[in-house]
């Protein structure tokens, strides 16, 4: 009973805009069913996306996230989207040794990232730039609810929850003949597009943000994309919000890094992870966790994997 | 030796959003119903709202040519807006609780609007506040297409029209929300206490 897509053939479709997790997020979807149906299923997307945000901001005091970094030393119970965060991020900060690493926020704090983009309140940890605390002070019980940080830290997890925003609205969209998320170029696709075609997704040039770089032939899947231009330090000249753990200072020998894999949270850890390491490293970097991407140089160089070609839109 | 880091990230990240995504099922069901009605509810307080269909909608007449008017919006149908979000926050387990008792709510509750200009033309907001906080906030008009990047005065709209050919969502470094920063601005004055 259910519409078998059928190919080029366009369908109905409603996107609506919203500010979320600091940046602009887009839900789009697609099918054949009515305008109130549509605009429920992009509230309960939104709804998902919103708890990831109240959860995991480090610009709350009431924040999961926050209240964790009040109790160093204790083993405390989590919320498993704060426990499941944590364990991406440290695994991601245990394969780059440390250069991307979730306890960066004080680093990102002296660089003035210490506002709520919607509010303008300022919020600091009270933990000093250069604090011994890395990510091998958290420990994650295996119970997949429980932590200790064993040092004072404070924890930034933007790199994964933008990503498992994403991630979560696309589980609640599955059912739709299509869909698009897209949170801030975190983009997230499956199905059929408004036109009944495969979707495309677009990378923008990093130096020329009106030009597309690539358009993709994706289908279904994430395409998340991490760069130094659309962040500046408000306080620091030429600083951005890409910091290098182990030195406290932006990663700057890339201008962008863009992942294409089955999962946004992945593809945007990834993304950031192969920024953070530089233009000798990244490329490897993106290739050893077996997703596609490509990293644009500050002279403009693309350099990509060997599977990008293969999506290219003709 | 390539393969078994990849293998252990995609593990981890399946995990989590399936985890997390079961858990948050059980807490979003009952307020799937709710949503709908404050979507229904933003619309009708908001009428830029309702024809919001993402491309290319113009901003409703009294808006457009305000550059840094404010609208405020509360009408009498923001008070179901308000039960049924606090509804939805409690899907954060016991987050929003504690902050719901705390001392004086910085916002008034209701759906406030703001207007605000950038290089590229006019945008306006609306803000849901429930229990003070600030719960929802909808880009209600952008006078150019969106998204913004493929909008730009200095290119030659048939290059444009070609490179965007069937492109819906394009990967970009994260875009700032600092082109909303003026709409918010005046939406959250208007809901100042």
């Amino acid at each position: 009973m259910s519409r078998a897509p059928t190919r080029a053939a366009s369908r109905a479709s409603l996107a609506e805009s919203f500010l979320l997790m600091g940046t602009v997020v887009t839900v789009r979807v697609v099918g054949d069913r009515s305008e109130t149906e549509m605009r429920a299923a992009i509230g309960t997307a939104l709804d998902l996306m919103r708890s990831v945000e109240t959860t995991l901001t480090r610009f709350d005091d009431d924040s999961a996230l926050r209240r964790l970094c009040r109790t160093p030393g204790e083993l405390v119970a989590v919320p498993p989207m704060l426990y499941y965060a944590l364990q991406v991020a440290v695994e991601v900060a245990s394969l780059t040794d440390g250069v991307f690493d979730p306890t960066v926020a004080p680093y990102m704090e002296a660089l003035g990232f210490t506002r709520h983009y919607l509010t303008g309140n300022d919020l600091r940890s009270g933990i000093a730039p250069g604090s011994p605390a890395t990510f091998r002070d958290i420990t994650l019980v295996e119970d997949g609810g429980r932590v200790r940080l064993e040092r004072p830290l404070a924890l930034d997890l933007d790199a994964v929850a933008k990503g498992l925003g994403v991630d979560l609205a696309a589980q609640s969209l599955a059912g739709w003949d299509g869909f698009l998320v897209d949170a801030g170029g975190d983009v997230a696709v499956a199905g059929l597009d408004p036109d009944g075609s495969p979707w495309r997704v677009g990378v923008e040039h990093p130096a020329a943000p009106d030009r597309l770089l690539r358009r993709l032939r994706v289908g279904t899947g994430a395409v998340c994309t991490s760069g130094s231009g659309k962040r500046p330090s408000p306080v620091v000249p030429d600083a951005h919000h890409l910091v290098d753990a182990r030195t406290g200072r932006p990663a700057d020998g890339l201008l962008s890094c863009t992942v294409v894999g089955p999962q946004a949270m992945m593809a945007d850890a990834v993304a950031t992870a192969a920024f953070l390491l530089g233009p000798a490293r990244a490329l490897g970097f993106i290739e050893q966790t077996g997703l596609q991407g490509l990293c644009v140089a500050r002279d403009g160089a693309v350099r990509e994997t060997a599977g990008m070609a293969g999506l290219y839109d003709a | 030796m390539a393969g078994k880091p990849s293998t252990t990230l995609l593990i981890l990240c399946s995990t989590a959003v399936a985890a997390i995504y079961a858990g948050a099922y059980v807490y979003t069901e009952p307020t799937a119903g709710a949503s709908i009605a404050a979507g229904q509810t933003l619309t009708s307080g908001t009428g830029a709202a309702s024809s919001n269909t993402g491309a290319a909608k113009s901003a409703s007449g009294s808006t457009s040519s305000t550059a840094t008017t404010s609208k405020q919006s509360s009408s009498g149908s923001t008070s179901s807006t308000s039960g049924s979000t606090s509804g939805s926050t409690s899907s954060s387990s016991s987050n929003t609780s504690k902050s719901a008792t705390n001392a004086k709510p910085a916002y008034k509750d209701g759906v406030f609007t703001g207007s605000g200009t950038n290089l590229y033309g006019q945008l306006s907001v609306a803000v849901t506040i429930a229990a003070g906080k600030i719960t929802n906030v909808k880009i209600t008009s952008y006078a150019m297409h969106y998204p913004s990047w493929y909008i730009s005065p200095y290119m030659n709209k048939e290059v444009v029209k070609m490179q965007t050919y069937q492109i819906y969502g394009v990967s970009g470094a994260t875009a700032s929300s600092y082109n909303f920063a003026e709409a918010v601005y005046y939406a959250l004055k208007a809901a100042k206490a």
